[in-house]
């Protein structure tokens, strides 16, 4: 550890925060009786997978960073943009997870309206014994 | 204390914010209140991705999870149970529990001391050449000899996401079409079943129905963001068009009358395949134009490469607006906004709970 300053701690207990986020979503994804509470816990699971994703993209740049748009400021103050940077790769990926993902609790939404069609309660263990 | 450290200070603040709700949300067992805590939640991220420097994200993020999401989460509840029941601690339970609060202070305190603040980062920094190659070839080619890396796009999101990684999000572009379909097959029969009750429903006065349709101004700048991409694109296009057509539906209470349900219904499958088709042909016009020209061509092919010479206009009035990006991103914000309002509507216009239990008293009786 070469020093620790201001802000290398508050950027740790920002990791952490959204680490204890992912854990406590997916205590609510396994434990949780209802079929909505369960899908609640998945979207707040996907979205904190997707700010430690931006996280990491975040933590790899040296000097302070700026948002991956080139604009005519930054092609006036430097012949090699990258290095003022955030990375775009983990962006990109998230971007596109977010929609999906969207797209995916939308199955699942209309998945739980059908079955509490059927069986009239939305939670599992009931419904489990239900069709047992 | 300097700016960036107030900053910082802002975000950290936000992520212990989205933390309490978290913890809120799990235990909460009004489920009312907890779809409104995930907002909450989503609200603190946006503040987050602010911090960290993603605008692109924070555009679909704030009108994906923020709106439609939470929106997405009352309609179940208001459709399902509000109540949730309690559950029986038991021992594996708990057991499970201590391993999960394990694993978390393990892995979260390797990234927290891991995270490129105290000395070693976590990916390690030959990755950053990846990125770095990325965004000096977007505009220029000024470092290198030749410019066949360009996507002559100035957002570095868009440009990876359309351009670099184009084959990748074209098939989730189909997940999307997949998924809407789906949920069209699944609740279709439902919606349409209980026409004749819907029709019952009073609708909001004419005054309430007026105002709410001043919303529609809102489609402009969602025109605009569709077709701008630095910052902005398809995904937050369409997602804006979504929440603004979803907002109109609840406030001027469910304005779209029940006769033309069944055809508005059937216009909004036809735009989701007129989306998904256009991305196709997009894909595949370089093939065409290359076989026309005589020369190799690839599928998604944006700016001419060193073995073949064909390409797309890179800018449009002076406007760099990157190639095939611009128009891969209009026919994604026709699919995102006709696909999500499709299914949105479908959730909004099915059963009641009501209903369903006066048939159960009905099946119980006979």
């Amino acid at each position: 550890m070469s020093e620790v300053s201001l802000e290398s701690v508050l950027f740790a207990i920002l990791t952490m925060c959204i680490v204890v986020n992912i854990a406590v979503t997916i205590y609510g994804v396994l434990f949780r009786p209802s079929l909505v509470k369960k899908l609640i816990a998945l979207v707040v699971l996907g979205d904190s997978a997707n700010v430690l994703a931006i996280l990491i993209g975040f933590t790899m740049t040296d000097l302070r960073p700026e948002p991956p748009i080139i604009d005519d400021f930054v092609l006036k103050t430097s012949t090699q943009p990258s290095v003022l940077f955030v990375d775009p790769i983990p962006q990109a990926l998230v971007l596109t997870a977010i929609v999906i993902g969207l797209a995916v609790y939308i199955v699942i939404a209309s998945l739980i309206v059908i079955a509490y069609k059927f069986y009239g309660t939305t939670d599992v263990r009931k419904i489990s014994k239900l069709r047992g | 204390m300097d700016f960036s450290t107030i900053v910082l200070l802002v975000g950290t603040l936000a992520a212990l914010g989205s933390t309490v709700a978290c913890v809120y949300l799990i235990e909460e067992r009004d489920l009312l209140k907890a779809a409104i805590a995930s907002g909450l939640v989503s609200l603190f991220y946006c503040i987050l991705f602010l911090v960290l420097m993603a605008p692109s994200i924070l555009l679909v993020y704030v009108l994906v999870s923020v709106v439609l999401v939470t929106v997405l989460l009352v309609i179940l509840v208001v459709k399902t149970e509000r109540y949730e029941a309690t559950s029986a601690e038991r021992f594996h339970k708990s057991l499970i529990k201590i391993a999960l609060m394990f694993v978390t202070i393990i892995a979260g305190s390797y990234l927290a001391l891991n995270g490129g603040w105290f000395g070693e980062s976590l990916p390690p920094r030959s990755l950053r050449k990846i990125a770095e190659t990325i965004v000096d070839n977007l505009i220029s080619s000024a470092t290198l000899s030749s410019n066949y890396l360009a996507a002559r796009s100035p957002d570095a999101v868009a440009a990876v996401v359309w351009d670099y990684r184009g084959i990748d999000t074209f098939f989730e572009s189909t997940i999307l079409y997949l998924a809407t379909m789906a949920t069209t097959f699944i609740l279709l029969r439902e919606v349409l079943s209980q026409k004749e009750e819907l029709e019952r429903v009073p609708i909001a006065s004419p005054i309430a129905v007026t105002v709410a349709k001043l919303l529609y101004l809102v489609l402009i700048p969602a025109l605009a963001v569709a077709l701008t991409s630095h910052p902005g694109g398809g995904f937050p296009g369409g997602a804006l068009i979504t929440s603004v057509i979803v907002i109109f539906l609840i406030a001027s209470r469910f304005g779209l009358s029940t006769s033309r349900l069944e055809k508005r219904i059937l216009t909004l499958i036809a735009l989701v395949c007129c989306g998904t088709l256009a991305l196709s042909l997009i894909s595949a016009f370089p093939i065409v134009l290359g076989f026309f020209m005589r020369s190799p061509a690839f599928l998604l092919q944006n700016q001419p490469k060193a073995v073949s010479p064909v390409g797309f206009i890179s800018e449009l009035l002076g406007e760099p607006i990157g190639g095939s990006i611009f128009f891969l991103e209009a026919s994604e914000s026709l699919l995102v906004s006709a696909g999500l309002t499709l299914v949105l509507i479908l959730l909004l216009y099915s059963s009641r709970p009501k209903r369903h239990m006066e048939e159960l008293k009905v099946e119980s009786l006979e």
